[in-house]
């Protein structure tokens, strides 16, 4: 694995440079790129920048993990961080986790430690609420431990799991918005009866909507408008069924057809809410710049 | 042949490879779709505009993802505690 760093201050390719500052301002990039670190992998790079002025053999400061979840090109990244197991191995992983013997233990553990940060990062994009997130996080792991055997490799170990995971925050935002429709932001919902398919009951949990505009906490949610960039602030007002394609291309780096496979919905759908999602982005970009001063 | 043809033949095949921009940005698509998404866009200013943005949107998500809350500690351990109250 070799990366090098792109001088965006002097070696902006001149049409690339109207282009950007045309659509963000030179800044904005220039900010951009560095708060990505400006690296690429050099294939990616070289095929979407085109003849730029790089530093080769660059040592980067960040783990490679930093760019093979979302900058990078995962297929030249190592695919598997120290400490963690390759995919190729998870397979026998989740058939000691199946065994439910005093085995099972070690290998649930490394399930967890490999694939905890993820899932919660995905229920935190879905649900609005660290708390919240936290315990339906829980409960994709104590489905995966009761239905370790339904595994059948068919699909990646990930895409399982984020499959479950999918399924229990839908359910867990249908619930909130209860019988009589949406409701603009989120409300408090309670625990009820163990639901169908043997999902876990759901503790008492304040969850977002399909709302496109999730402000349903105003004291957290104005300290994540603080947090987020002018981008993540647009994203945020999309659909969640954008956003969350948005999540696996851009987060976790997902193909179109696994992503279709954890969503339940064709390789069309995927592209075609990627694409609407880009279309409105585009409009709010638009939109944004005229009062980006003020945001 | 019309002379219309070959724009139309061009746009479809633009509009194809608009769709997979985005798995293109993230590395994610496979040969031989990635070359040919490769080849299309030299030769395709809009896409030559799009896919540096993209790459803009995608390198700005992820960098928010890193400043959001972790899990918090013990959560192993409380999942543990579940799965022995339910055996």
């Amino acid at each position: 694995v070799s990366f090098f760093r792109i001088v965006t201050a002097e070696g902006i390719d001149e049409s690339y440079d109207n282009h950007v500052e045309r659509r963000y301002g030179i800044d904005s990039f220039v900010r951009d790129f560095r708060r990505g670190e400006g690296m690429y992998s050099k294939s990616s790079a070289q095929s979407v920048l085109g003849d730029y002025s790089v530093t080769e053999n660059w040592e980067p400061p960040l783990p490679v993990s930093f760019f093979t979840r979302g900058i990078g090109e995962k297929e030249i990244a190592p695919s598997v961080q120290p400490g963690l197991v390759a995919e190729q191995d998870l397979g026998s992983l989740m058939r000691c986790v199946t065994d439910h013997t005093d085995n099972a233990n070690p290998a649930f553990t490394t399930l967890y430690t490999q694939f905890t940060k993820r899932i919660f990062r995905f229920c935190l994009l879905q649900l609005r609420d660290a708390a919240t997130a936290q315990e339906l996080m829980h409960d994709v792991f104590l489905i995966v431990w009761q239905s370790a055997h339904t595994y059948q490799g068919q699909s990646s170990l990930e895409v399982w799991l984020f499959g479950i995971a999918h399924n229990l925050c839908r359910n867990a935002r249908r619930r909130a918005r209860g019988p009589a429709g949406p409701t603009p932001g989120g409300e408090t919902v309670r625990a009820r009866e163990r639901p169908p398919n043997n999902e876990p009951s759901l503790p008492t949990m304040t969850v977002a909507t399909d709302a496109p505009s999730p402000d349903f906490d105003p004291e957290g949610q104005a300290a994540a408008h603080q947090r987020c960039s002018l981008v993540q602030r647009l994203i945020n007002r999309l659909p969640m069924v954008q956003q969350e394609v948005i999540h696996f291309t851009y987060v976790e780096g997902l193909s179109i057809h696994d992503i279709a496979q954890i969503l339940g919905v064709s390789s069309g759908t995927v592209k075609s809410r990627m694409f609407t999602a880009r279309c409105v982005l585009r409009h709010y970009m638009q939109e944004a710049r005229l009062t980006r001063e003020d945001l | 042949v019309s002379r219309d043809r070959k724009p139309k033949v061009a746009q479809d095949e633009h509009r194809e490879i608009d769709l997979l921009l985005p798995w293109y940005v993230n590395g994610s698509l496979e040969e031989p779709e990635r070359d040919r998404v490769r080849l299309h866009i030299q030769g395709c200013q809009l896409c030559q505009q799009e896919a540096p943005l993209l790459h803009v949107i995608q390198a700005e998500v992820a960098s928010e993802r890193q400043g959001e809350p972790e899990p918090a500690p013990g959560g192993l351990e409380q999942v543990l505690t579940k799965i022995k109250s339910q055996q």
